[in-house]
């Protein structure tokens, strides 16, 4: 077993193992990982195709359970709390292809989050218009629809919904995949500031080597492990 | 190695694999059993055809019904109207026979029996005459009758010799007449005379005491051709004249006709399409071969004919006015015997043979015989009853043609609706065959296109596969569709002949003697195993389609696509289900649109399909309670009045039958008014005279109903009454019947009556004035009463034409307590003799048509299949109502299919539908979750939003559709049923979804 980086986590890996069965094969995803991950830090998740990065990040984005082993956030394991609650106030989560409600305007999106956590929606709105700004995006952009945004703003609106949610960690699948590298220069900007400027944990999961070495640290896995 | 690896591939996704071949097996199974089903139905129809004959009968029916051998000149006159082209150019009209007979002589037949006009007429030598007699009578002569009393004269002498007729009565006394032959016979003297002897045989001399000896009667009469005196002097051993000799062999000729019923083909003669004749021997001749033809049995015995003997005839032909005054045309002809006839006492000295129309003048009734295609007489019919004049009346008769194919039809039209949607689901299953084992191995081709495997092998690959489980599939299908077919042929054959012929009793579309025949054709196997072929290419041609587009797929297609940006600003939005439901909906664009619009279309389809459905059933349900069918006796050669006897045992019997009303009899009696009689003599010809003059006067007809009169069964005059009155009023039973009153003495009591209004004009007469009238009672043959009436004019009728029948209530024929059936069946046992001309009846509702019919039978009524003798039967007019019954109930069964398999294909439909709508938005539904939504508030957002578009859709098309709508509630439970499988579609989806890896589906590249 490696275990890795010790001090205020916000986020530990325990030994963690995940098992896809399925009718015809057994595939071990993830074969006893344990890292801690601390805010105010960038970590960068990297590895080859069917590493296990998706699944480890889909673990700590609290969207299923270890098959062995915890996942602890605060110090409380996925395992005991309600999921749901866990998805709402503990942890966001950034994908690549922005993933943003298609029917909701760029407001309407940032403020799900809060208004999941009970945020009156004018208090909301306030905040959502504040996001924007922090995202490097003008207010007049808060009704439009995501549909009307190019492919980095739309990644933003993502960011600024993510912080929406005001967790501690922040997950981002593949955050540039879909974005020209200014976009994705300035969407890691952002994500870097929140973690050294707010202090929030960031964790990437990425093939981008550049976006790798940007990071203030950089995790790297191989067959379900950590390499 | 390509065939195996391919055949491997296959094999290995056992479970898809075992579902195809068993639905293609399924299919082909269907297919051939409908395909067999299609061919045997057609066979039967074609055994049919063969087997039934379809002919009309047209036949003049004016109110002057001529006698068979009466020249009509109405009649003519309809039958000059009728243009053969006309008739022939019908469609379904295969031949048109006119009812004209033609005559022939035959060397060596003489006729013993049957019509023989001029039997009684003689050529006799006489000896030994007496002197004259006289007797003073009141008296007239043999054709006009006189008013002045005067004297007959007569001789009475010797019969030595007579040349015809008579035969072996020669030594006789006899009496002679010498009309105004202008013959004055000496006292002792022998001569030859011409002329007839009076016809012993009939009531002239049993009735009135013949004036004479008592002898047999001769009077002297000129010879019918040539002017030669009918009279000469007779010596012994001198040569008979050659104008008596001559006269002789005309008489000879007259009466030792044969009877020449030309037609296009024998079976088309009523007498062998209704089987009153068989074939003793022979066969019936082939319509293509002229002067083929049967010939009676007393012909063929007494001339020794054989089927294939030939024998000549000698064309003779009468005159307008009488057929059998026959003189010899000197045209000759041989004809060649096909078949002898049974022998039956109707037909003697008959000949039916294959010819075209004779142009001899009409006698009697019958215009003309058409021969019809099966399958279109019906419209045949049709077309012909619009194209004849007035008073002719078409009958068409089918053997039951109709009724036996009928089933034949239904099943057709479902095996071929079957066969169709087979042969689409067989289509719709290899081509998703195709594209699950060809269309989506787009890998696979790629690899083996990659490693540079030539394309046949590659086709080889999918193909070899494609081959074994669709053909095996195709092959096992057939194997088992044939072993199936006999049975389904039985099954058919027996619900064939439990629905056919029965159900048609008493029903006038199936008037006549009916066939029975057996369904057994033979039906070939190789056009169903096409099937297999077939099936194999079409799979095989499928699975290069999608082989061709596989390799050539994954190339996605240049250019930008549009997205589609929704409309609104912020809101304060609400992220619970509702407020997010709501929100979508209003967003949704197109995608809002499309469920309502989709559930608004289904909603309508089904209910103004259930609307016609409905329609339909309804109709059906109105035409079943409110129709009311007619029904009458007729003789089944097309008479509907004329000579028809319905004993009143019979008639109780009918009443009694339950749905049977209105029932109305007529009967009529000879009446004259003493100021129309002319004189006549005394005696035996005067008396006989004034009983043919009684014979031809109009009737008075005592019914209950004017709907029983002869005018009111082609027409509906209008009837004026006389205020106070109406029709009623011949129900009355308070008239003592006519055998009941009094010869002497009219009743004072007047007896109300309906009469023409040329005939109140022809008596200077209006309604309320009274007259004395006597009517004939005939008692029995023996006691024939005269009885004086006095009657009342109470209405009027315009006289369509024919005679001034007078009509009376029908207490005047019997008591009006024989129609209670309630009443002693006893008390008519005096009057069990009496009987009905007419008689007409309505059913009371058309929906107990078929009881009605069961208990007509159980009556034992004749009908259809059971002819009597004189047959005369009892005829529903049920045509138009059963045509509207069949296409109502036709349109009911497709509804009720049609409905059904809508109705099922809604359902799924709407589950689909539901399906695709969730599924299609199940990154929305994981990224919710993935937010942290809770999975009850993500669910109530989908179901919510689903549920209210497609209730929206469906309420909207229930309100736009409830004025249209006129059924029940099955409808709208389908409908309800739409909305719940619609719902439940998109339960099952949110759930499915929700059971999925959210990571997955958040992780999938766009």
């Amino acid at each position: 077993m490696i275990k890795r980086g010790i001090a205020m986590s916000v986020i530990e890996l325990h030994d963690v193992k995940y098992v896809y069965q399925s009718k015809y094969q057994r595939v071990e995803a993830l074969r006893g990982i344990s890292y801690n991950f601390q805010p105010g830090k960038v970590y960068a998740i990297m590895g080859s195709s069917g590493c296990g990065k998706t699944t480890l990040l889909s673990l700590m984005a609290g969207l299923d359970v270890p098959t062995e082993g915890k996942v602890l956030c605060e110090g409380i394991s996925t395992g005991d709390i309600d999921l749901e609650k866990y998805r709402r106030e503990r942890v966001a989560v950034i994908y690549q292809d922005f993933r943003l409600f298609p029917l909701l305007t760029v407001a309407e999106n940032v403020m799900y989050p809060m208004e999941l956590r009970g945020m009156k929606a004018a208090a909301a709105k306030k905040r959502a218009a504040e996001l924007i700004q922090k995202v490097g995006l003008p207010e007049a952009v808060l009704d439009r629809f995501p549909a009307m945004l190019s492919g980095g703003e739309q990644q933003r609106v993502a960011v600024a919904r993510a912080l929406g949610a005001q967790t501690k960690v922040l997950l981002a699948d593949e955050p540039t995949g879909n974005l020209d590298s200014q976009n994705s220069e300035y969407v890691f900007d952002i994500l870097a500031a929140l973690a050294h400027e707010d202090g929030y944990c960031v964790i990437i999961v990425t093939h981008d080597d550049a976006l790798g070495k940007r990071a203030d640290e950089t995790v790297r896995m191989r067959d379900g492990e950590l390499a | 190695m390509f065939f195996r690896n391919g055949i491997k591939s296959i094999l290995r996704e056992r479970g898809r694999t075992v579902l195809f071949s068993l639905l293609i097996m399924l299919l082909t199974v269907t297919m051939i059993l409908s395909l067999s089903v299609l061919l045997y139905t057609t066979a039967v129809k074609n055994a049919c055809n063969k087997a039934y004959r379809s002919i009309a009968l047209v036949e003049y029916m004016g109110s002057e019904y001529p006698n068979e051998d009466e020249p009509d000149a109405a009649a003519r006159e309809a039958a000059a109207k009728l243009k053969d082209e006309e008739i022939l150019a019908i469609p379904g009209v295969n031949g048109w026979t006119r009812g004209s007979t033609a005559f022939a002589s035959v060397e060596g037949y003489g006729r013993r029996s049957g019509v023989m006009p001029y039997k009684n007429r003689s050529v006799i030598v006489i000896s030994q005459v007496s002197n004259p007699i006289e007797q003073w009578v009141k008296f007239d002569t043999y054709n006009q009758p006189l008013t002045e009393e005067g004297s007959i004269t007569y001789y009475t002498c010797l019969l030595k010799t007579s040349l015809y007729s008579r035969e072996g009565k020669e030594g006789a006394y006899i009496d002679i007449l010498l009309n105004d032959s202008g013959f004055v016979p000496e006292y002792g003297k022998s001569y030859i005379l011409n002329g007839s002897f009076v016809d012993d045989s009939g009531t002239t001399r049993k009735m009135g005491g013949y004036p004479l000896n008592g002898y047999d009667v001769f009077k002297v009469e000129s010879f019918l051709s040539g002017d030669a005196l009918p009279y000469a002097d007779y010596t012994e051993g001198m040569e008979i004249p050659e104008a008596f000799l001559n006269a002789v062999e005309q008489y000879q000729r007259m009466n030792n006709y044969v009877q020449i019923v030309p037609c296009q083909d024998v079976r088309d003669v009523y007498a062998f399409h209704q089987n009153e004749l068989r074939l003793a021997e022979g066969k019936m001749p082939d319509p293509e071969t002229p002067y083929a033809c049967v010939v009676s049995n007393d012909l063929a015995t007494q001339m020794g004919l054989k089927p294939g003997d030939t024998f000549s005839i000698d064309a003779l032909r009468g005159t307008s006015e009488d057929r059998y005054r026959l003189v010899s045309t000197g045209e000759r002809q041989t004809l060649t015997v096909s078949g002898v006839a049974y022998e039956s006492n109707d037909f003697k000295g008959t000949v039916w043979v294959v010819a075209e129309n004779i142009e001899t003048p009409l006698f009697g009734y019958l215009l003309g015989t058409v021969s019809l295609d099966n399958a279109k007489a019906e419209e045949a019919v049709e077309a012909l009853r619009a194209l004849v004049p007035a008073q002719v009346r078409v009958t068409a008769l089918d053997q039951g043609y109709g009724s036996a194919v009928q089933p034949f039809l239904e099943v057709e039209k479902t095996a071929v609706n079957v066969l169709l949607i087979c042969a689409a689901g067989i289509v719709a299953i290899l081509l998703l065959f195709a594209f699950l084992y060809v269309g989506r191995q787009q890998s696979t081709v790629k690899i083996l296109f990659s490693m540079g495997t030539p394309s046949r092998d590659i086709a080889a690959w999918f193909l070899s596969g494609a081959l074994v489980i669709c053909g095996g599939a195709a092959v096992l299908g057939a194997v088992l569709g044939v072993l199936l077919r006999p049975r389904v042929f039985r099954m058919i054959a027996e619900m064939a002949s439990r629905g056919g012929n029965s159900f048609l009793w008493y029903s006038e579309t199936a008037v006549g003697v009916v066939k029975q025949t057996a369904y057994d054709p033979q039906v070939p196997i190789w056009p169903n195993l096409l099937v297999v072929p077939v099936i194999v290419v079409v799979a095989l041609l499928l699975c290069l389609r999608f082989l061709r587009m596989a390799r050539q797929g994954g190339t996605r297609k240049q250019g930008k696509s549009r997205v589609r940006v929704p409309r609104g600003k912020t809101t304060s939005m609400r992220v619970g289900g509702l407020g997010f439901a709501l929100l979508s909906i209003r967003r949704g664009g197109l995608r809002s649109l499309v469920v309502p619009l989709v559930s608004f279309v289904l909603t309508l389809t089904l209910l103004i399909l259930g609307g016609m459905y409905q329609g339909w059933q309804n109709k059906l349900d109105d035409a079943l309670e409110n129709t009311r069918i007619e029904g009458m006796t007729v003789s089944l050669n097309g008479r509907s009045y004329s000579g028809l006897v319905l004993p009143v045992a019979n008639l109780r019997k009918l009443m009694g039958v339950e749905g049977v009303e209105d029932v109305a009899v007529s009967y009529g009696y000879r009446y004259w008014l003493t100021e129309d009689e002319p004189g006549f003599t005394y005696g035996s010809y005067g008396r006989a005279h004034r009983q043919a003059w009684i014979d031809a006067q109009p009737e008075m007809v005592a019914l209950n109903s004017l709907s029983a009169a002869k005018e009111f069964y082609y027409a509906d005059p209008e009837v004026a009454w006389l205020e106070g009155w109406d029709e009623t009023a011949l129900a009355e039973p308070d008239y003592r019947p006519m055998r009941n009153r009094n010869e002497e003495k009219a009743d004072e009591k007047l007896i109300p009556a309906v009469c023409s209004t040329a005939f109140l004009e022809a008596h200077d007469m209006v309604l309320g004035d009274t007259f004395l009238c006597y009517v004939r009672v005939e008692h029995s043959n023996a006691d024939v009463r005269e009885i004086p009436l006095n009657v009342q004019a109470v209405g009027s009728y315009v006289l369509q034409g024919g005679k001034d029948q007078i009509y009376v209530p029908l207490a005047c024929h019997i008591p009006m307590s024989l129609l209670d059936v309630n009443e002693d069946s006893n008390s008519i046992i005096r009057w069990d003799r009496y009987n009905f001309r007419t008689c007409r009846f309505y059913l009371s509702c058309a929906g107990e048509l078929d009881t009605v019919r069961q208990l007509l039978r159980d009556q034992e009524f004749s009908a259809v299949g059971h002819i009597t003798g004189n047959r005369v039967t009892l005829i529903l007019k049920d045509a138009s109502f059963l045509q509207l019954k069949e296409n109502m109930e036709r349109n009911i069964a497709m509804g009720k299919v049609l409905s059904s398999v809508i109705s099922l294909l809604v359902v799924l439909l709407g589950f689909l539908i539901s399906w695709l709508m969730i599924y299609s938005r199940r990154m929305e539904f994981a990224l919710m979750r993935g937010c942290g939504a809770q999975r009850r508030r993500v669910f109530a957002s989908f179901f919510l939003e689903q549920g209210l578009l497609c209730l929206g859709g469906c309420l909207v098309g229930c309100i736009g559709l409830c004025w249209l709508y006129a059924g029940g509630m099955v409808q709208f439970l389908v409908v309800a049923a739409y909305l719940v499988c619609y719902l439940l579609g998109a339960t099952i989806s949110i759930r499915m979804i929700g059971r999925s890896e959210l990571m997955k589906i958040l992780a999938v590249r766009e």
